[in-house]
């Protein structure tokens, strides 16, 4: 019983750390979305 | 009245060093079992002779100095800053016997420069270097990134509240979890998971771009080192421009992001708090410092005419914009490019950002952009004062990690590192002045020194005079320490000196 309940603690810590992970990662992404425009928006007011 | 430090507080700042130096000295045996794998003789042979000379060295202090007494603030501010020059020392001993730096100066800025998570570099003919010499150099950034004291912490030193004041002394105010070997652990956890992570995709990336996969596998474990501890040493003379690789620089700009994010934030979003990610005054301060200094970039460069298509205007653009402001330092165009193609304005852009660097508790140099947000905050709130009624009691908040409420202690803090770093970077710029270079070329390479970046307009090179690259040296290392444990090292040699017994 009191492996089971470890198994599924471990499971949810887990599970939480490959969300954390993508959330982070599609943070960086959004990093880059944004400079992405933030150049393409100089680059067609001033050219 | 200042008192003189007696036998015993030498002997434990001694021991701890001593200590560390063993530490380096088994890192050694990672780069010489890579030597014997790959049938390097020769380099074997220095590691082996550096090690041996590394070990007797720190056995021999630790036996001088041996004592059980616990570290003070100042033994353990001076143990933080003296260790990261004795390490630099016995780093440099395999890098001088490779051959490829002139004089033993050049290996010792190399390591340093490798420590410090810099990336300026000194060595000669890179593309023929042995496997395990080039290993060595991003191994030092790894270890410099996370932290010579959180190795130690990790592997070799007891957790007592003198080792929690050496891990503050080496620019980490934050302890993530109750316990400071806890904590440290918790550092190599998410480096570990990244480094699997960023070195199969940067692996899969570099097959894709046409290299044979013992290279790829190779490369893409030095890159990762070098882009998520903010490093910028490439295993190729070229950096990162030798790939000619789009994939493979999406993926590094990806990873400098989060080398250069908060290790507390890491552990909360981690553990399940997500929304940190959009309330956190520092991910908040990155967006809008990115924002403007990739304005000024930007606008720089189009108005020059640099680039005739906007595909390679924003890939080269936005990469040398987040390389300087993640304080990475890779670089897909020459040294100077900058100065001849990007002019001033684009050069005074990737300064700022240069200037400004990360998050604290990352692997970042820089004045940071906590401080950054706490001064704004700062201001605005004084602003806000003038407007309301007197009687009105104005609270300010910043929220990173938790809500704190800004006081005085936080902006004092802020002001004298964001000052320090002014100052260093002057150091620096007036040193580049001095040995011939503009005003705009020594500012961009003191910036890139202190704020341990690594990008250089040109003059970082083997040829420099021997002062800049001293120079550079001090910078990065303070840098790195973010002053702190360096004033308490200067208050330590001033009692020795003028302190009564």
């Amino acid at each position: 019983m009191r492996d089971k309940i470890k198994t599924k603690i471990l499971a949810k810590s887990v599970l939480k750390g490959v969300l954390g992970i993508g959330a982070e990662i599609l943070l960086t992404l959004v990093f880059i979305s944004v400079g992405v425009v933030v150049c393409l928006l100089w680059w067609s007011i001033i050219k | 009245m200042i008192l003189r430090p007696d036998l015993d507080d030498y002997k434990v700042i001694g021991y701890y060093i001593g200590k560390l130096i063993v530490g380096i000295g088994l890192l050694m045996s990672i780069p010489l079992v890579m030597a014997l794998a790959y049938g390097e003789m020769k380099p074997a042979v220095d590691f082996v002779f550096s090690m041996s000379l590394t070990l007797f060295a720190g056995y021999l202090l630790t036996l001088i100095c041996y004592t059980k007494k616990d570290l003070a603030t100042m033994h353990a501010m001076s143990v933080a800053s003296i260790s990261w020059v004795a390490a630099m020392f016995v780093s440099a001993v395999p890098l001088f016997l490779s051959g490829h730096y002139l004089s033993y100066l050049d290996a010792c800025f190399e390591a340093m420069s490798g420590y410090a998570t810099t990336g300026l570099t000194l060595v000669t003919n890179l593309d023929h270097m042995a496997n395990s010499h080039n290993f060595w150099r991003h191994l030092m950034m790894f270890v410099g990134g996370q932290g010579i004291v959180v190795i130690a912490l990790t592997f070799l030193i007891k957790g007592t509240a003198g080792a929690f004041r050496m891990y503050v002394g080496e620019a980490r105010e934050e302890k993530i979890l109750p316990n400071v070997i806890a904590t440290a652990r918790f550092i190599w956890l998410v480096s570990i998971v990244y480094l699997i992570i960023g070195s199969v995709a940067l692996s899969i990336s570099g097959l894709i771009g046409g290299l044979k996969a013992p290279k790829a596998i190779f490369d893409a474990v030095c890159l990762f080192i070098a882009a998520f501890d903010t490093g910028g040493f490439t295993p190729q003379s070229q950096n990162i421009l030798f790939y000619h690789n789009i994939y493979l620089e999406a993926i590094t700009v990806s990873v400098m992001l989060l080398g250069a994010m908060n290790f507390a934030l890491h552990y909360a979003v981690w553990t399940g708090n997500k929304r940190e990610l959009y309330k956190n005054i520092e991910i908040l301060t990155l967006f809008i410092t990115m924002a403007a200094t990739l304005s000024i970039v930007s606008s720089g460069l189009v108005v020059r005419g640099v680039y005739t298509n906007a595909v390679s205007f924003v890939s080269k653009a936005f990469y040398q914009l987040i390389s300087g402001h993640t304080g990475t330092g890779y670089c897909t165009l020459y040294s100077r490019q900058f100065v001849n193609e990007w002019g001033q304005l684009g050069m005074l852009g990737l300064t700022l950002a240069m200037a400004i660097g990360g998050s604290v508790c990352s692997t970042t140099g820089a004045i940071k952009v906590l401080r950054i947000g706490i001064i704004y905050k700062a201001l605005r709130q004084d602003v806000k004062k003038l407007i309301i009624p007197d009687t009105a009691v104005l609270v300010q908040k910043v929220h990173n990690i938790k809500d704190i409420i800004l006081d005085d202690k936080h902006v004092r803090s802020a002001a004298i590192i964001l000052i320090s770093y002014i100052s260093l970077y002057l150091v620096g710029t007036i040193a580049g002045m001095l040995c011939g270079n503009s005003l705009s070329e020594a500012s961009f390479e003191s910036v890139s020194a202190a704020a341990n970046v690594g990008l250089s307009c040109g003059i970082t090179s083997p040829s420099m005079p021997a002062l800049l690259k001293i120079v550079y040296m001090f910078q990065m290392w303070a840098g790195r320490l973010e002053f702190i444990a360096i004033f308490a090292l200067g208050g330590m040699i001033l009692a020795t000196l003028k302190g009564k017994k």
